[in-house]
């Protein structure tokens, strides 16, 4: 779907004066309610955009803001883009521009493709650039003629690519210390022509300081004084990444949909999944990103 | 011989010999045989399903969900915690006691299920005093096999016998029990023996064992409490079953219904995950291939042997099963074994009486019971001592497992003789 066909002229403010945050949302409500024919409260319109702006996670570093609400009975996705005539500070954050979306629960999939398209269009620096500084409506469109918004949000829009990695001659010292640096419970162990080869979940090496009997005891409530991790702390030297790894049996595509994703990640309790494609790993989605992406968004 | 007899009795001595290896999983192997038995017209299929003793069948089941229930509250491990408190953390008697408890245990608990319970928990004990945890895990295993012995309950072989030649739970307590004993007092006299001198620990280590909080190991009182209640029930059913005209089986099966009912949990396949069906069907196709040998006529051949090589003299006859089960126990599944010669001793019983025939059930019993020591692949109770010992770092060889589990099972065999020739006969 092309994302123009979502815009509409008289919803797009080229270089209006703003003051702040506020104001480049109440503007955009304003012509929103003067252009088309809404029944709804304005006021509690803005107020939702302010609950959820308060949330945070609406403006990006690219210099975009996105100011949006879900209300229920809202039965369309509206867009009304708002570029200030300057950079407008939000939270320390300046911003280019703002896309005030409002939608009904039932129609954000869309809206989500929407979100997740203008990001990665404010990533482009020389199009964002152009964008925000298109002088009428009309420019505004002509630039984004050839731009589409997927039809379904995939994992590939969802996942990093910026993750730690393992490599199977690691040792134990040297896996503990990326977890430990990398604030993650899950890191893809790759070869040295970086191949996927498998992974390791901090659960699999917190697991190594476990006995094997101790497991089998099930529970070790009993227990006031043991030293659960003699063993770890003893052989994380010796013991390589190779030996506790895990086959990845289950993993992701960058094509797989949200809701595979979703099914997977809660049916085999996972936090994180490899995405592979071509046997190699192109990222990794963590279940926040569900979350941070989709859910609260 | 006919072409049909020859080929099923190598369709079976294969099947034997595939399920003693334990390379291909034996269930796989028991089901494959019987049904070829039937495919191939050597027993009917209406013939082999009756071949089926549904007594032993259900009373496994029974037995399996009561102990799986129980197993979860953790009463197990209390045991064993309190044992070892209970002598201050002296380690030649926590051995010895923890000997006693797997013996006691495997009287009512399957032999690899009491083992699977005690062995984690007797490593960490080990570990804990700074001790090798292989004494104690051989040391265990071997005294579930032994203790297994004594009851109707305790070890497999032991419930087939029961059910074929109608022996009560009371008949083996009686006829069983004291052999039992006295081959229990003399294992925990090796034991002292073997490793007093070696096992010695500071009062520091002592002391960790003092520090665990053994009543923070029930995870769940009330339903100790229902499984306690229900247990007693069963034992109780079991002491009485005879003289009420009942089958151990119903027993078994009324107190696992009984306690799936109050233990509260609506879900009956959450129970019914705690019977291993992979046994289950073992015994079914079992049944129905000794099924097809009896139909065949080979047991018939075999037994008249036995008794012609014997000349009918039941001492003989006696003391040749004793030996004969043990040393085939130590080599090959003692469950297979058994069930081959259930028909040669009933087949015997047709010949010299039923009464007369019954010191040689008593010997089937206790030679393939003790015999299963003979070896460290003789019981599964030892493979999975032994294994559960190995994963954790403590490798256990055949030899040495070996070395310590045949001289014990070459004495309980010498006093097993001893005992049919003065008592039981």
């Amino acid at each position: 779907m092309k994302l123009s066909s979502l815009l509409e002229k008289d919803l797009i403010l080229n270089r209006v004066p703003v003051k702040n945050r506020e104001d480049a949302v109440r503007l955009s409500i304003d012509r929103l309610f003067d252009k088309k024919k809404i029944i709804f409260d304005k006021d509690k319109i803005i107020e939702e955009i302010n609950a959820r702006d308060k949330l945070g996670g609406t403006v990006f570093k690219s210099g975009l803001a996105i100011p949006h609400a879900r209300i229920k009975e809202y039965g369309d996705l509206s867009i009304v883009v708002c570029i200030p005539d300057h950079p407008v500070d939000v939270e320390g954050q300046p911003v280019d521009c703002f896309v005030v979306m409002i939608t009904s629960l039932a129609v954000s999939n869309l809206y989500l493709q929407v979100l997740a398209a203008l990001a990665k269009l404010s990533n482009d620096k020389d199009f964002f650039h152009a964008l925000t500084n298109s002088t009428s409506a009309e420019a505004f469109l002509e630039l984004t003629s050839d731009k589409y918004v997927k039809k379904e949000l995939t994992v590939e829009d969802l996942m990093s690519t910026d993750n730690g990695i393992l490599k199977p001659e690691m040792t134990l010292k040297d896996a503990t210390d990326i977890f430990y640096m990398k604030k993650t419970s899950y890191l893809p162990v790759l070869s040295e022509d970086g191949h996927f080869l498998g992974e390791l979940r901090i659960n699999d090496l917190i697991s190594v300081g476990i006995p094997d009997y101790a497991k089998m005891i099930g529970s070790l409530s009993f227990l006031n004084s043991f030293e659960p991790f003699e063993k770890l702390m003893n052989e994380e030297d010796d013991i390589l990444v190779s030996s506790v790894m895990k086959q990845s049996l289950v993993s992701l595509t960058p094509e797989s949909s949200v809701v595979e994703a979703a099914l997977k990640m809660t049916q085999g309790n996972f936090r994180h999944l490899p995405v592979i494609k071509d046997g190699e790993l192109i990222g990794i989605l963590n279940i926040m990103d569900i979350l941070n992406k989709v859910l609260r968004r | 011989m006919n072409t049909l007899m020859i080929l099923g009795l190598v369709i079976f001595v294969v099947s034997f010999v595939l399920i003693s290896s334990e390379k291909i999983n034996k269930t796989i192997i028991a089901l494959l045989g019987a049904f070829l038995f039937i495919i191939l017209g050597i027993i009917g299929q209406k013939a082999a399903f009756e071949e089926i003793d549904w007594n032993v069948i259900f009373l496994l089941i029974g037995m399996m969900v009561i102990v799986g229930i129980t197993k979860e509250t953790g009463v197990f491990q209390y045991a064993a915690i309190k044992t070892a408190k209970a002598v201050k953390g002296e380690p030649i008697r926590i051995l010895i006691l923890f000997s006693f408890l797997s013996a006691v245990f495997s009287a009512f608990l399957d032999n690899v299920t009491t083992v699977m319970i005690l062995t984690p928990v007797i490593i960490l004990v080990a570990v804990e005093l700074g001790l090798s945890p292989i004494p104690f895990v051989i040391s265990s295993a071997v005294a579930s096999n032994i203790g297994g012995t004594a009851t109707l309950i305790g070890d497999p072989p032991n419930i087939m016998i029961g059910s074929a030649a109608n022996f009560g739970f009371t008949d083996f307590l009686v006829n069983l029990g004291p052999i039992v004993a006295v081959n229990f007092i003399l294992l925990c006299l090796i034991i002292y023996l073997l490793f007093r001198k070696k096992l010695k620990v500071s009062i520091e280590r002592r002391a960790r064992i003092m520090e665990f909080d053994e009543s923070r190991s029930i995870k769940d009182k009330k339903l100790l409490i229902k499984s306690m209640i229900v247990i007693g029930l069963v034992v109780g059913g079991f002491l009485i079953h005879d003289h009420v005209g009942l089958k151990p089986a119903t027993i078994a099966m009324f107190g696992a219904a009984l306690l799936m009912l109050i233990a509260g949990d609506e879900d009956v396949e959450h129970f019914f995950h705690e019977i291993e069906w992979g046994t289950i069907f073992f015994f079914i196709g079992l049944f129905i291939l000794v099924g097809g040998l009896v139909e065949l006529g080979i047991i018939e051949i075999l037994s008249s042997a036995i008794l012609s090589f014997t000349e009918g003299d039941i001492t003989l006859t006696a003391e040749l099963v004793i030996w004969l089960s043990g040393i085939m126990s130590a080599i090959v599944d003692n469950i297979p074994y058994v069930a081959t010669m259930i028909p040669m001793v009933e087949n015997m019983g047709h010949a010299v009486g039923s009464t007369a025939v019954e010191p040689i059930w008593w010997s089937l019993a206790l030679g393939s019971c003790f015999g299963g020591n003979g070896t460290m692949i003789g019981a599964s109770a030892n493979v999975v001592g032994a294994g559960i010992a190995g994963k954790n770092g403590y490798k256990i060889s055949f030899l040495e497992f070996t070395k310590y589990s045949s001289f014990i099972t070459l004495i309980t065999l010498i006093t097993t003789s001893f005992y049919v020739y003065f008592i039981i006969l």
